[in-house]
């Protein structure tokens, strides 16, 4: 025995008593302690709850969690909360464990000169961040700095916030790779980026490459249940049939890509055969008799020709709609049909506005509503000091003038990493390497940038391009801004703290921004806490954020929305414009007419690559987490999707290995082989083939899209067009 | 093997130190002391018979403070390819979740730990606190049990607690760092403390006299 003083030295104080307090039965063996605790009452008097939102996808449903002996024990969906409606999906149950998995980030990470990274100390990242910052503002301006991030509450705030104060211009979200093109090309319609369908009270819903089975809001599939149980007529317009599907009267296999066709042939009858609105038209629209002469030769026949639907459905639909309205409407979509995916999308969504308008059907029952949100007040700027508004134009904003302007083009700024022109980007919460557009590219674009910092809690392959990584907490580590929710009813939800921080060294994004603008010399546009501003947001809105955290979810029944308001069209003329000078401008015709997609499959093993949800992932966001991955080994969700048919002519059968090449990429994966399918195309199921191998449950499971999609960005909207793309395929071994 | 300053010796080894205790860790008369501790605890076989020859060169020249801080940098932090972090949780299934497998924190190790340290009136120590079941404070929880005298909880504490070890040391077999060795070799002096289950230093009279 050779005690000394370091030997004696321990980690655990007061270590004085404790052979007292063992002889005394303080000393339990693991198998006793685990027998006590299987005897535990379920009510432990040690429990709490909170209310919080999901992270899972960008929806965030509200729900209650439960927490017992620090740990996560059970999920309540909220009744109140507008996306959940007491309800949670799958993802909702399972993303939770990624608090607890072995790859989150636990310290400030550097990447050293070997390329390998290894911790800091926040107070060393800060002040180098810092100092790098002001070194590119200081020789290049502001302007050279971008920041990207997949909007959270608390996260949408402070990101822009803090580049607002570096003077910055270059703010994107993930949107040019999810709805911009639908966002801006309703925009160029009706002056609004979104509209809801009242799916619940339609006589006719149609809806185009979205299934709300398989996402992403619950409360979006209760209203198609609704919609099915009392005898609405549902039609699916997808190339794939989807799992809502089951809701539907109809499934139209449209040819991917050609929706627009299909839309604009619908409009053609309703005006050949005079069943539109006229009255509504007459009142609310703008450059009506434009888009007429355009469409005059959109016949069903044309039309079945590009989208391969029988003209005589597409007459029929067209009839029904007609006399459905106006409690009938084509859904608004969400990433699916025309969110990102071809070179026509932004168009699509414009001759899908002008088709809901033809049938009058805006904030009429069972129509398409414009429903308002509630958002927080002037609050007091001695507290919440207002920051200047950046000079200049964001990147991308000209060359994709049709762009969502609070999105932007985000890839885009990264090609301007590689051309020179930006030195500094930040990322929170966007994995935009993998999943945005082609990620050998979009790395390539990061290597050239003189700093790169990525705020995340695992490694994703954003931040394996980073030269340093933030570590955040888990959503269910942190309280964030209250979430203001539009619909029939507005409210607000929060996500509050559930669980102490599981490792020590995170923080969450308020804390992180507010570290980086002192560091980067901006600091006095961050003297709140986050606590203080949610407060005095609520405040601004007639609660608090005692009253929330009590609640969960606050509604403001006195802003109800109200059927059969004409709503203030919030476009140039403020009329629902059929044309737009704007869309002229950027090369398209004034009102929507056909655009043909980019690329079009050749037939023999050649065949369009599309994407789409699959119910328990949300791209890369929930691919590491083990319950959900494993749903996806129990049913093989990897598999591509592919005709029978086409399948039959290639010598392929269900569950053979195939080769997907083109020239960017060639992986091997195994087929699904159904009639569930049109024929031109294959599905490939987002969310899988991880390359960060820091990610041990994701590395290397299946196939990832955006391997075999080219660098490209839809004209005029700047989307990055992600179902542009042509594969072959081929069964090994053949 | 076990011994209440080889425990309190390793235990240092895998935690956040500051330089000046590490260094005062690795003076040569107090980092010969322990060398002597492990040959008399293995004795009357020596060292190179129990651990091989490469894990006794490197147990006997410890690495700089400067080395075991930039291996602690790259591996005593989550979330890397090349994480090694010493917590018990991340080898561990859930009770409530057996399908999952391995590899989350706060598994019931971490829970079992955090009540016995507050059962024997202790306290975690505010820079590891939310792990634990950290291989720092297991090795701690040992040399206290053993310095108080208890030693049949040490024993039924050995047997219980360590086993996972096995698996962690197959992941720092795959740390492409030649510094990896040193660790590799405490935890190979770990397992077989484990294995021979004796325990030495024990004032057995001391937990005894309370009862």
């Amino acid at each position: 025995m050779s005690e000394n003083a370091i030997t004696r030295r321990s980690f655990l104080a007061g270590s004085a008593g404790v052979a007292t307090l063992a002889a005394a039965g303080g000393y339990m063996s693991f198998g006793a302690w685990q027998q006590a605790c299987a005897d535990e009452p379920e009510a432990d008097g040690g429990s709490w709850s909170a209310y919080t939102m999901c992270n899972a996808c960008s929806s965030k449903c509200g729900y209650k969690a439960y927490v017992k002996n620090g740990r996560l024990s059970k999920l309540i969906a909220s009744e109140h909360d507008a996306h959940a409606k007491g309800k949670i999906c799958a993802r909702g149950y399972g993303y939770p464990s990624i608090a607890y998995s072995e790859d989150r980030l636990t310290d400030p990470l550097k990447k050293n000169d070997k390329g390998e990274f290894e911790k800091i100390s926040w107070e060393q990242a800060y002040q180098e961040i810092g100092d790098k910052v002001k070194a590119i503002v200081d020789a290049e301006g502001p302007q050279a700095l971008a920041l990207v991030q997949d909007p959270r509450p608390s996260g949408g705030y402070y990101t822009k916030r803090f580049l607002d104060a570096l003077g910055s211009p270059n703010y994107y979200t993930h949107g040019a790779a999810c709805n911009i093109s639908k966002a801006a090309g309703y925009t160029q319609v009706i002056g609004a980026s979104d509209f809801s369908a009242d799916v619940a009270n339609s006589k006719m819903i149609m809806y185009i490459g979205r299934s709300v089975a398989d996402a992403i809001r619950p409360s979006h599939l209760q209203g198609l249940q609704k919609a099915h149980e009392k005898g609405a007529k549902v039609v699916m317009v997808d190339p794939r049939c989807n799992n809502s599907t089951v809701f539907a009267d109809e499934w139209l296999p449209i040819n991917p890509g050609t929706d627009l066709a299909f839309i604009l042939a619908m409009s053609h009858v309703l005006i050949r055969d005079g069943i539109y609105a006229k009255d509504y038209v007459d009142a609310n629209v703008t450059g009506f008799d434009e888009f007429a002469a355009g469409v005059k030769d959109c016949t069903p026949a044309w039309a079945e020709g590009i989208c391969g639907i029988a003209a005589s459905d597409i007459e029929r639909l067209a009839v029904e709609f007609a006399q459905a309205a106006p409690a009938a409407c084509i859904d608004a979509g969400w990433r699916g049909g025309f969110g990102n995916q071809y070179a026509n999308s932004g168009e699509t969504a414009r001759a899908i506005a002008v088709f809901n308008t033809l049938l009058g059907c805006w904030n009429q029952k069972g129509g398409a509503l414009l429903t308002s949100s509630v958002s927080a007040g002037k609050l007091d700027e001695e507290k919440f000091p207002p920051v200047p508004k950046p000079e200049g134009k964001k990147a991308g904003s000209e060359e994709y003038p049709l762009s969502s302007s609070s999105m932007g083009v985000n890839v885009f700024a990264a090609t301007q990493a590689k051309e020179g022109n930006i030195k500094g980007m930040f990322f929170y919460n966007s994995n935009m390497v993998a999943g945005y557009s082609n990620p050998a590219y979009l790395q390539e674009c990061l290597d050239a940038l003189d700093l790169c910092v990525v705020i995340d809690i695992q490694m994703s392959e954003t931040a394996l391009c980073a030269d340093y990584v933030l570590p955040e907490c888990s959503f269910l580590e942190r309280l964030e801004l209250p979430a203001f929710n539009g619909g029939k009813v507005p409210s607000v939800s929060l996500r509050d703290k559930v669980l102490d921080l599981i490792h020590p060294n995170t923080k969450p994004c308020d804390e992180i921004f507010k570290g980086l603008a002192d560091a980067c010399g901006v600091g006095e546009y961050f003297p709140f806490t986050v606590e203080e501003l949610a407060d005095a947001q609520l405040k601004s809105v007639g609660s608090s954020l005692a009253d929330l955290r009590r609640v969960g979810t606050i509604e403001f029944p006195e802003k109800a929305f109200e059927y059969g308001k004409t709503p203030k069209w919030k476009t140039p003329s403020e009329k629902i414009q059929f044309a737009s000078e704007k869309c002229a401008k950027a090369g398209y015709t004034a009102a929507p007419t056909w655009v043909a997609p980019a690329v079009m499959p050749a037939g023999g093993n050649q065949f369009r690559m599309i994407t789409g949800k699959q119910a328990i992932h949300s791209h890369t966001m929930t691919a590491n987490c083990k319950p959900l991955m494993a749903i996806t080994e129990d049913y093989d969700l990897t598999r591509i999707w592919m005709n029978a048919d086409r399948a039959a002519a290639l010598g392929i059968k269900d569950g053979d290995e195939v080769e997907v090449s083109n020239d960017l990429h060639t992986g091997r994966c195994r087929v699904k082989v159904t009639q569930r399918m049109n024929p031109t195309a294959i599905f490939m199921p987002p969310a899988y083939g991880c390359s960060s191998e820091q990610q041990h449950t994701a590395y290397g499971i299946g196939l990832r899209s955006t391997d075999f999609s080219p660098y490209q960005l839809e004209p005029g909207y700047g989307s990055t067009m992600s179902h542009e793309v042509l594969v072959t395929v081929k069964k090994v071994g053949a | 093997m076990g011994t209440v300053s080889v425990f309190s010796i390793a235990s240092k080894c895998f935690a956040p130190l500051p330089k000046d205790e590490y260094d005062e860790m690795c003076a040569p008369a107090v980092w010969g002391a322990f060398i002597d501790d492990l040959c008399d605890a293995v004795a009357p076989r020596s060292l190179y018979e129990v651990l091989s020859e490469r894990e006794v060169a490197a147990l006997k020249n410890p690495p700089s403070y400067e080395e075991h801080d930039a291996f602690c940098r790259r591996h005593f932090t989550g979330g890397l390819a090349a994480s090694a972090v010493p917590v018990e949780s991340i080898y561990r299934t859930r009770r409530e979740s057996p399908e999952d497998g391995k590899g989350s924190y706060r598994s019931d190790s971490a829970l079992y730990m955090e009540d016995l340290v507050r059962r024997l009136g202790l306290s975690l120590p505010p820079e590891i606190a939310a792990y634990p079941d950290h291989l720092a404070l297991e090795l701690d929880m040992l040399a206290v049990l053993l310095r108080s005298g208890c030693a049949d909880e040490a024993r039924s504490f050995l047997s219980e607690r360590f086993d996972w070890l096995v698996d962690y040391r197959q992941q720092l077999l795959r740390l492409e760092d030649s510094q990896a060795a040193f660790y590799i070799a405490l935890v190979d002096v770990l397992i077989g403390a484990m294995a021979d289950g004796e325990l030495q230093d024990a004032d057995r009279t001391a937990c005894e006299g309370a009862r």
